[in-house]
């Protein structure tokens, strides 16, 4: 067992790890460290709990990383006409009744290589290295540009996540649609999923619940946060 | 690393020079227990094949120590790490109905950084929930983008125009609060 934690001084590096950003070789390099280190292992188990508690956390008045625009406008917008005396059209334009703020955060999905995924599309190559550099704007106009040469499912998939984190609903539809085609692929459950993210965000609960209807009941990962987020919507608002 | 017949994963020179010592060893991996269910979970997901992994796991690598397979002063770090690789790869195959050809596919098992939720006790998350709440809106939004979206405080300070030192103590403070809030003696290096 080693005394000394040299990862340990470089938090971000837990952080990442925790958040499920931590890439490629690094993983297994801090997953091996894990194993022997106990320091790490409670500092991943107290980042976990952070992060937990954190995300359970509304923040009134403050935009996510990554994800203002429309619906931030729109809410801005409903809260000037409920100041100037006409509350009931501010209500129309924000939400049917029920709140999904917290069911509707985005994480975009990590990736580590389009051809692990999708056997293929190495032209996508230079908007994957963007949207894992968290450039998405760059992903976005890369991956748009490989779609158009190269329709796969998983290109489509990444580019309808870049636009959804560029907070463009319209064209985030457009792409994680395409993403389902053709039924099935390795990339539709997780498309349908994000699609009823995008609809939550919109205030459009039975979209939502459309979509993650479609959802394969199985045993993946993909298809317990369905469930969860199904329950967690129906606890909320009744169709 | 090659697997063997019974599942096991043996690195190249670990069966030369003897068997480590017994009972050091199995101590050892006895305490890798709670990391080994961090790196099932976050592979697999909550639920039961995680337990079973981290049992499986264990049981591959003391078989190993038994049979000898680990020379006295190697790392059995990575060793049990090549063992958790090969029975998580299984179990992500078995639950894809045997698709072979998918050389890695744990992108595909994590729609968000949540799968480590299941580790967190529901009381705990909670109240950190509450001590977020009396943190300032800007704290709670850069304790989001470290924490969940696991952004880097560089790239965090890059996209707001903050220096990091400034970001760094903001972030240091808020998990004070936290820590506090927790029960947790104060640490200033998170």
């Amino acid at each position: 067992m080693r005394d000394l934690c040299a990862i340990r001084t470089d938090p971000e590096t837990v952080a990442r790890y925790v958040a499920g950003t931590l890439e490629g070789d690094a993983v297994a390099t801090f997953e091996v460290h894990l194993l022997e280190c106990r320091t790490c292992e409670a500092a991943v188990r107290e980042h976990a709990t952070v992060a937990a508690g954190v995300r359970r956390t509304a923040i009134p008045g403050a935009s996510r990383p990554a994800i203002i625009g429309e619906r931030t406008r729109r809410r801005a917008v409903a809260t000037l006409l409920s100041v100037a005396g006409i509350a009931a059209v501010g209500v129309l334009m924000t939400r049917p009744g029920a709140d999904f703020r917290d069911l509707d955060d985005i994480t975009p999905p990590t990736f580590e290589s389009l051809s692990m995924r999708a056997g293929g599309a190495a032209s996508a190559a230079s908007g994957m290295d963007a949207y894992s550099r968290r450039d998405y704007a760059g992903a976005a106009a890369q991956l748009d540009e490989s779609a158009r040469r190269l329709p796969e499912p998983g290109t489509f998939f990444f580019l309808g996540i870049s636009h959804l984190m560029l907070d463009d609903s319209e064209r985030a539809r457009g792409a994680l649609e395409s993403a389902l085609l053709p039924r099935p692929n390795p990339y539709s459950a997780e498309a349908h999923f994000y699609l009823a993210k995008l609809f939550l965000r919109r205030g459009t609960p039975d979209s939502a619940l459309a979509h993650l209807e479609r959802i394969p009941v199985d045993s993946t990962a993909i298809s317990r946060h369905a469930r969860t987020l199904t329950d967690s919507v129906r606890a909320r608002y009744t169709p | 690393m090659p697997d063997s017949p019974d599942g096991t994963v043996t690195e190249p020179g670990l069966e030369r020079d003897g068997t480590k010592t017994a009972i050091a060893a199995h101590e050892e991996l006895v305490a890798m227990r709670g990391a080994l269910a961090i790196i099932a979970t976050r592979s697999l997901g909550p639920g039961p094949d995680t337990e079973d992994v981290v049992q499986d796991v264990l049981e591959r690598a003391l078989a190993a120590l038994h049979l000898g397979r680990v020379a006295e002063g190697t790392r059995l770090a990575p060793f049990v790490y090549g063992i958790a690789r090969h029975v998580i790869t299984d179990v992500i195959r078995r639950r894809r109905g045997n698709v072979e050809g998918i050389p890695d596919v744990d992108s595909l098992e994590t729609p968000g950084g949540t799968t480590l939720d299941s580790l967190v006790r529901a009381e705990e998350a909670e109240t950190v929930r509450r001590a977020c709440a009396s943190l300032p809106p800007a704290d709670l939004v850069l304790l989001r983008r470290c924490f969940v979206a696991g952004e880097s405080i560089a790239t965090i300070a890059r996209s707001m125009g903050e220096p990091a030192a400034r970001l760094r103590k903001r972030k240091s403070r808020a998990l004070d609060r936290l820590r506090h809030a927790l029960g947790l003696s104060t640490n200033s290096d998170t």
